[in-house]
């Protein structure tokens, strides 16, 4: 940073070359950098966008969620099962992820039907040979949430997303 | 979060956003530049509090967000380096009547502005009657009137 100080006539005053140019580079890297983290938020970097879609689908078990979210921002977990021959299936989520969030909604509603230890199980209801659940909730803490969706008997299918504060 | 530390980094987001935005954007304020702070207003103050809308909350975000603005104060008067770190440095875009135009457009200020604040201030009416014009740290111009305009 320039130290320089110049007198004309009666104005004195700090003239520091070097540190201004420096202050015009920083602030157009800046400008950069907040058009770049407008960008990412529409494209759904921070959750609600395009970015932040995501679908799993393993055997008949389809998870829909999105990848990121933000703490306090209402979210679903969409999960679809297919081929089902039964009135009912069954599907446990960990009690460690219902631990981690608000439930807000659940559809169709009265699926919870046990906390059984570690994990919470599900009836939902098969129309048509297909069957699908909702749940909408807001999650409690920052970092990474993950659960193992299992259906029935089926290897559990996993989702993870990355929560925002 | 906790209350302070969301006042801690809506404070630190706010002043780099504006210090990035450069010192001109709300030195003078229009009717769109008032309805603009309404809205950043209200969008950082839910930030800041979330649902928490009780007075334990709301004293301490105000009583942190005061002491940060303190810290910055002190920090400015520490050394001129820090104080250009903080709030910039005065610019001159007009010296001894010349007008230095790629400095104008650097600072996002136009000669009509300039010629503004030298009516304003000086009742001056033309370029010449202008010593030096300043955009200070503040965003607002200074004008010093040539000796023939005194």
């Amino acid at each position: 940073v320039s130290r320089q100080k110049k007198r004309d006539d009666d104005l004195t005053i700090d003239r520091p070359e070097r540190f201004l140019q420096h202050e015009r580079a920083v602030q157009k890297a800046g400008v950069v950098f907040l058009t770049v983290f407008v960008v990412a938020g529409v494209a759904g970097l921070f959750g609600n966008g395009p970015l932040a879609d995501a679908t799993i689908a393993s055997g008949g078990t389809t998870l829909r969620y999105e990848r990121f979210t933000r703490q306090t921002f209402r979210t679903e977990l969409d999960i679809s099962i297919a081929s089902v021959n039964a009135p009912t299936v069954a599907l446990t989520l960990p009690r460690t992820f219902l631990d981690r969030i608000d439930m807000l909604d659940l559809r169709p509603a009265d699926t919870l039907k046990r906390m059984d230890g570690d994990f919470a199980t599900f009836e939902v209801p098969v129309l048509n040979g297909a069957a699908s659940v909702v749940l909408y909730y807001e999650p409690k803490e920052t970092g990474i949430l993950e659960a193992d969706v299992s259906v029935g008997g089926a290897p559990p299918v996993h989702f993870r997303q990355f929560v925002f504060f | 979060m906790n209350p302070v530390l969301r006042a801690v980094v809506m404070y630190a987001f706010l002043w780099i956003v504006f210090r990035i935005s450069g010192r001109r954007t709300l030195a003078e304020i229009t009717t769109f530049d008032c309805i603009l702070l309404l809205i950043i207003g209200d969008a950082a103050q839910q930030a800041l509090i979330g649902d928490d809308f009780s007075i334990v909350t709301a004293a301490m975000v105000i009583v942190t967000l005061v002491l940060l603005d303190l810290l910055m104060g002190r920090l400015a008067i520490t050394g001129s380096t820090m104080r250009r770190i903080v709030d910039s440095a005065p610019v001159i875009v007009i010296e001894k009547g010349r007008v230095l135009k790629d400095v104008l457009r650097r600072e996002g200020v136009d000669l009509e502005e300039v010629m503004a604040a030298a009516r304003e201030a000086h009742g001056l009416q033309s370029l010449d009657d202008i010593k030096y014009a300043i955009v200070e740290r503040h965003g607002g111009i200074s004008i010093v009137p040539s000796d023939d305009a005194k």
